[in-house]
């Protein structure tokens, strides 16, 4: 409340609000995740401490979807990999080092679970990322140039409330 | 020796439930466990359990309940309806704790010092906490609050953060202030008076007219009056003699005031739900099958199922040991053999038709995967390498000059087998060397052998770069969670994802220029799925030559 920041849900996570209000804040999500990136909220906000988070800057999702299978209250849903949606990737070309023109780095484009569907190389070498994102951070996690940035895709602030930008 | 009382079983229980939820995270950060979660839900060997208040709040709030909640919530209302609120006393750990606050209070504190008078029945204001609780959550918030009321999710909360994070919350704090309170009131106010938690289960019990009770008997009573021991050992200061009082839904049948009262005159007692006191315990006794019955039926289930298991296993061995024949080569089977110049440090030809490579460019416990075949009757060989293509796999034959001893010569050909269509030896492809080693294999490498699943090359381009390949292929796909390497000049940690296959990145150029000074050693971890590792060291002592090739990719 008294800051406000933006955080990726884990997969499958329903709107903000319907999450929230079915989130049992049990913790079983991110001890499921073998990958150790989803983490539970903490401080003294009561309405969103312990529930779940992903912060790809540290550890990216790999989109197993176990997280969304052992929720017991269903405030993750299943839903197949390739509808996932958590956020959208969004590459910052004056940034990236292949677009600079500065080295040809491809850690994104050889991270990407969905390669060419999801992230293409635009000429065999410029990355772009394509709707299909799922927003999973792989890309953010390992850019040298710190050029991607997963904006999730109902802004979450951490009041709950939501703000619908582009 | 003393017989342990009632209150040493329990406690031993609620220490269990405790250390429990401090385990389960570690467990969980090691990438095994089969619990998962805290007191809020929690799902242990596949059960779901979940607390009744959450779920009542998600479900009034969405209309909408899961199966999962539906049985997590029933279990712990079924306990509560035939057992009364044993929860509170047995698995609670706020609830160990607040106890163990109070006796060191009492036992610290002067005896003068009585504490907070506060006696009054604790069920109306805990009522108020939900009603406002309930109509805050239904009105302003979007989150569960009466969760962030549980003090056995704090307590489990902590350790999720500890082990789970590496974090340290300060939600302990809360506990402290709590408990700091609870000693200097000499009372477990929070239990009486606030938890909201409990007032699920304490509504459950008080529709059983017949669960587990404490039952008094007015007649073995002989304390004074005024010096009950019963009314002195009970943490909640209830008065135990009077059993069917209002107040008395406030127990959570710990039992304390029953064993205090063992040391009396025995007026105490449990009433076991259905019991004698009842009338219903005879009726069941009569319907349930005797002892007899139940040890034959026991017996032949044993037998069925010893049977079963037997018949099964039999089956399956049949069904493997015919699927690989044996090789009978008495020149091959079971022996270790090397030539000069080959890649490993000796190959092991297993009578099944398995060969493995035992160091050189593969790892020291073993390369498993390739498969070989006698070629004639005079040792020579052919070494079959599947390809991930099935349906071509190239092929070394190992052709021996005369027969197979210590010191015969052999030549290498390789050829390849496409589309079924055995091609002619390729000319230039052949080369004569002299056998090494030769003996029979005393203990092979298969155990600890790795299948296709790793291999470390070390690569030789123009211009005298040499460069490191780690790869890693997992075959069924999906099997390999994690690979950890480290060696001498690696300290990275690659992931498998989506892939089946895992070659690591960025490129690890081993040296420019002149060659790298080898052996070079790697050491490879596959963490899989099913909780199995293996741990796999490379001794990479040449180069693969790729000088000639040219790269259309833009990547070099």
């Amino acid at each position: 409340m008294l800051f406000k920041e933006k955080f990726l849900r884990p997969p499958g996570a329903r709107s903000e609000k319907e999450f929230l209000s079915r989130c049992l804040q049990c913790g079983q999500c991110a001890q499921v995740c073998i990958f150790d990136c989803i983490t539970m909220r903490r401080g003294f906000n009561f309405f969103m401490a312990g529930t779940p988070e992903i912060n790809p800057k540290k550890a990216p999702c790999h989109l197993c979807m176990r997280c969304s299978a052992i929720c017991p209250s269903d405030a993750l849903h299943d839903v197949p990999i390739e509808e996932v949606r958590m956020g959208f990737a969004v590459l910052d070309q004056k940034k990236c080092y292949t677009w600079t023109e500065y080295l040809l780095c491809r850690s994104c484009y050889e991270r990407c679970p969905i390669k060419w569907r999801a992230m293409r190389l635009e000429r065999g070498e410029y990355p772009i990322i394509t709707d299909e994102c799922a927003g999973c951070g792989l890309c953010e996690h390992v850019c040298p140039a710190d050029a991607i940035v997963i904006t999730p895709t109902r802004f979450q602030t951490s009041s709950g409330t939501r703000e619908d930008e582009a | 020796m003393k017989k342990p009382t009632l209150t040493f079983y329990r406690r031993l229980f609620q220490l269990f439930v405790a250390v429990i939820f401090i385990i389960v995270p570690i467990l969980n950060r090691s990438d095994y466990s089969a619990v998962y979660g805290n007191f809020l839900s929690l799902h242990a060997f596949g059960i779901p359990l979940a607390d009744p208040l959450a779920v009542l709040q998600l479900t009034v709030k969405n209309f909408y309940l899961t199966l999962d909640n539906f049985i997590g919530t029933l279990l712990p209302l079924l306990l509560a309806f035939f057992l009364g609120t044993v929860f509170c006393s047995w698995v609670c750990p706020y609830g160990l704790f607040s106890e163990w606050t109070q006796n060191l209070s009492k036992r610290i504190l002067p005896k003068s010092f009585k504490g907070l008078p506060v006696t009054r029945n604790g069920f109306p204001l805990k009522l108020v906490v939900f009603v406002v609780g309930f109509i805050l959550f239904f009105i302003f918030s979007t989150t569960p609050i009466l969760n962030q009321l549980s003090t056995a999710a704090w307590y489990a909360r902590f350790f999720q953060y500890l082990f789970g994070q590496d974090i340290i919350s300060w939600c302990f704090l809360f506990l402290l202030a709590l408990l700091a309170v609870e000693f200097f009131a000499q009372k477990r106010l929070w239990c009486k008076y606030v938890c909201p938690q409990s007032i699920l289960i304490i509504l459950t019990k008080n529709l059983n007219k017949k669960r587990l009770k404490i039952g008094f008997d007015e007649e073995k009573c002989i304390c004074k009056p005024g010096y009950e021991r019963c009314e002195m050992a009970c943490h909640l200061t209830l008065n135990p003699k009077q059993v069917n009082i209002p107040r008395e839904m406030e127990c959570s049948n710990c039992g304390s005031c029953v064993v205090a009262c063992n040391r009396m005159g025995n007026a105490l007692s449990f009433q076991f739900p259905y019991g004698e006191q009842y009338q219903l315990g005879q009726k069941l006794k009569k319907l349930l099958p005797g002892r007899a019955v139940l040890l034959k039926t026991g017996i032949a289930l044993l037998v069925v199922a010893g049977l079963g298991t037997g018949t099964y296993f039999s089956v399956q061995n049949i069904m493997l040991s015919d699927s690989r024949p044996e090789i009978k080569s008495a020149l091959l089977a079971d022996k270790k053999i090397s030539w000069h110049n080959s890649k490993a440090e000796y190959f092991e030809l297993l009578a099944d038709g398995t060969l493995i490579c035992v160091g050189g460019d593969w790892p020291t416990e073993g390369f498993k995967g390739w498969q070989w075949q006698p070629v004639g009757d005079n040792g020579s060989f052919k070494i079959i390498r599947h390809s991930t293509n099935p349906e071509e796999s190239e092929y070394t034959i190992v052709r021996v000059d005369g027969k197979l001893t210590g010191s015969s010569h052999v030549t290498l050909e390789n050829s390849h087998n496409k589309e079924g269509e055995v091609k002619e030896v390729e000319a230039g492809t052949s080369e004569q060397q002299t056998i090494g080693i030769y003996e029979t294999l005393q203990n092979n490498h298969l155990e600890q052998a790795t299948s296709m699943d790793s291999r470390v090359i070390l690569n030789r381009y123009a211009d005298e770069v040499y460069i490191l390949d780690l790869k890693v292929f997992d075959q069924g796909g999906k099997k390999i969670k994690k690979v950890l390497s480290e060696g001498d000049l690696i300290t990275t940690e690659g992931m498998l994802t989506a892939v089946h296959k895992w070659i690591n990145s960025p490129v690890i150029t081993a040296s420019e220029g002149s060659p790298p000074a080898l052996p070079i050693h790697t050491r490879m971890e596959l963490r899989y799925h099913d909780g199995r590792t293996k741990k796999i060291s490379f001794i990479t002592t040449k180069s693969v030559d790729r000088t000639s090739e040219v790269f259309e990719d833009l990547w070099f």
